[in-house]
């Protein structure tokens, strides 16, 4: 659709746009022109607005984050600060979304399949640290949302930056089959407050005082226990939803888990001396499937030498390689729901320090 | 009114397409199985076929060890060998 000439004005030809006004009737039709946005109300990305979200934290503006596929656009302090503007964060969430950004472009996350695929993943953004309670996230109830400007703008912003900086847009960059609510937006905090256990950024050697995860996957899978005392009933359950046939896990052993467990579910499982460590074993142990049911739903599967070498379909295989791929950690608020993310697969998540 | 795009530059030189190959008689040709299902039939068919119809050779079929990532290096130089090199296939 073409943009009405009495809503834009002109193009330097130089990433400025100008446009007569910023009424959402000025908008939508720039961001339908130039196939912007996610289909909801952005915040105009004005000159001003951008230099104000800059002007926190005194980092290079022409700083790189990091290439972003399939478009390899540069992901830039600049770059993603337009984004952040048009996503709704505050400007002491840039920080956060750049450091989001970043971690993206490791290597290891696999970003062009991310993008491209024809599965519905999303990354999730995790965010821990002080920084939780210093920009108002919400690691409480409600914590994947709705409600929180921080969570919400956050997830949107590193969306954005997917759509508009690596061009993942759908049909053309992102081949999703059906797509999935959280490319819209995903991010939640670590609830340390009420967990047993380490901060999960410390217990993967980041020591700082606030950092973020990435980590590319499915909606969350819930899971409901209101009755056990104990932790192997209650973690029977997670194994559960671990052990399908429908994601990408089944057939690539390589796959991550994110286990995120409500306070009342952490508190059951340490209450029995049970760490961190303790959740990945008995999961890694209890979440499988017999080898003979795993290689009838598949005809190609993408598995460790060891795995690919059992040869009696009576064994049960773990829906993972390595109990390490299975991580935990606590967030959400009273009740007794908690979740489960499997990957895409061919993923792995990055957690990195969130600089000041 | 003043709005900045999001889309930022393109960080890579852009890719260019290769010249048309004005014969492909006694060249090489090869596959790149990308690992998706059927990816290897379907494309070993369509380079024998047109080796068949343009006199040239079926040199090489290689797979990248999984459909998610690149081809790895070691194979991306195999294919280099080849004059065409027939892929694509998706789900």
């Amino acid at each position: 659709m073409a943009l009405p000439d009495q809503m834009l004005t002109g193009d330097d030809g130089d990433g400025v746009v100008e446009v007569a006004d910023e009424s959402p009737e000025a908008l939508w039709a720039l961001l339908e022109s130039r196939g912007w946005g996610d289909g909801l109300p952005v915040v105009a990305p004005t000159t001003e607005r951008v230099e104000r979200m800059l002007g926190v934290g005194g980092a290079d503006p022409d700083a790189s984050l990091g290439v972003v596929p399939p478009r390899d656009g540069a992901a830039t302090v600049r770059t993603v600060a337009i984004n952040a503007v048009m996503a709704g964060c505050q400007p002491e969430l840039l920080p956060v979304v750049a450091a989001a950004v970043g971690a993206l472009t490791r290597a290891e996350v696999n970003l062009r399949g991310v993008q491209a695929t024809t599965h519905p993943v999303a990354p999730l953004v995790i965010v821990h640290g002080e920084v939780v309670d210093r920009c108002g996230f919400n690691a409480g109830t409600g914590t994947f949302g709705p409600g929180n400007r921080a969570n919400a703008s956050v997830g949107r912003a590193v969306r954005f930056v997917l759509m508009h900086v690596g061009g993942a847009r759908p049909g053309a960059g992102d081949a999703s089959t059906q797509g999935q609510p959280s490319k819209y937006t995903y991010c939640i905090a670590e609830r340390v407050d009420a967990s047993p256990w380490t901060a999960y950024h410390r217990s993967r050697g980041i020591d700082a005082a606030s950092a973020v995860t990435v980590a590319c996957g499915e909606n969350p899978h819930n899971f409901h226990d209101m009755e056990s005392a104990e932790p192997i009933r209650l973690l029977t359950k997670a194994a559960s939803v671990m052990a399908t046939l429908g994601t990408n896990n089944a057939c690539i052993s390589q796959g991550e888990f994110f286990v995120i467990l409500c306070p009342e579910h952490a508190a059951t499982i340490a209450g029995h001396g049970w760490g961190r460590r303790d959740v990945q074993s008995f999961l890694y142990e209890r979440a499988r499937l017999p080898r003979g049911v795993l290689r009838e739903a598949f005809d190609t599967v993408a598995w460790v030498p060891w795995l690919a070498a059992i040869e009696d379909d009576s064994v049960l295989l773990p829906m993972t390689d390595d109990p390490d791929n299975i991580r935990v950690l606590v967030a959400g608020g009273a009740g007794k729901h908690s979740c489960v993310i499997p990957s895409w697969g061919m993923t792995k998540s990055v957690t990195v320090a969130i600089e000041p | 009114m003043r709005l900045l795009s999001p889309e930022g530059t393109i960080a890579s030189a852009p890719a260019l397409a290769a010249a048309p190959v004005a014969s492909l008689a006694g060249q090489k040709l090869a596959v790149l199985d990308n690992g998706k299902p059927n990816a290897r039939l379907l494309l070993t068919t369509i380079a024998e076929r047109l080796a068949v119809r343009t006199d040239a050779v079926v040199s090489l079929v290689a797979a990248k060890a999984t459909a998610a990532e690149p081809a790895e290096p070691d194979i991306l130089r195999q294919l280099a060998a080849a004059r065409v090199v027939v892929t694509g296939s998706a789900d």
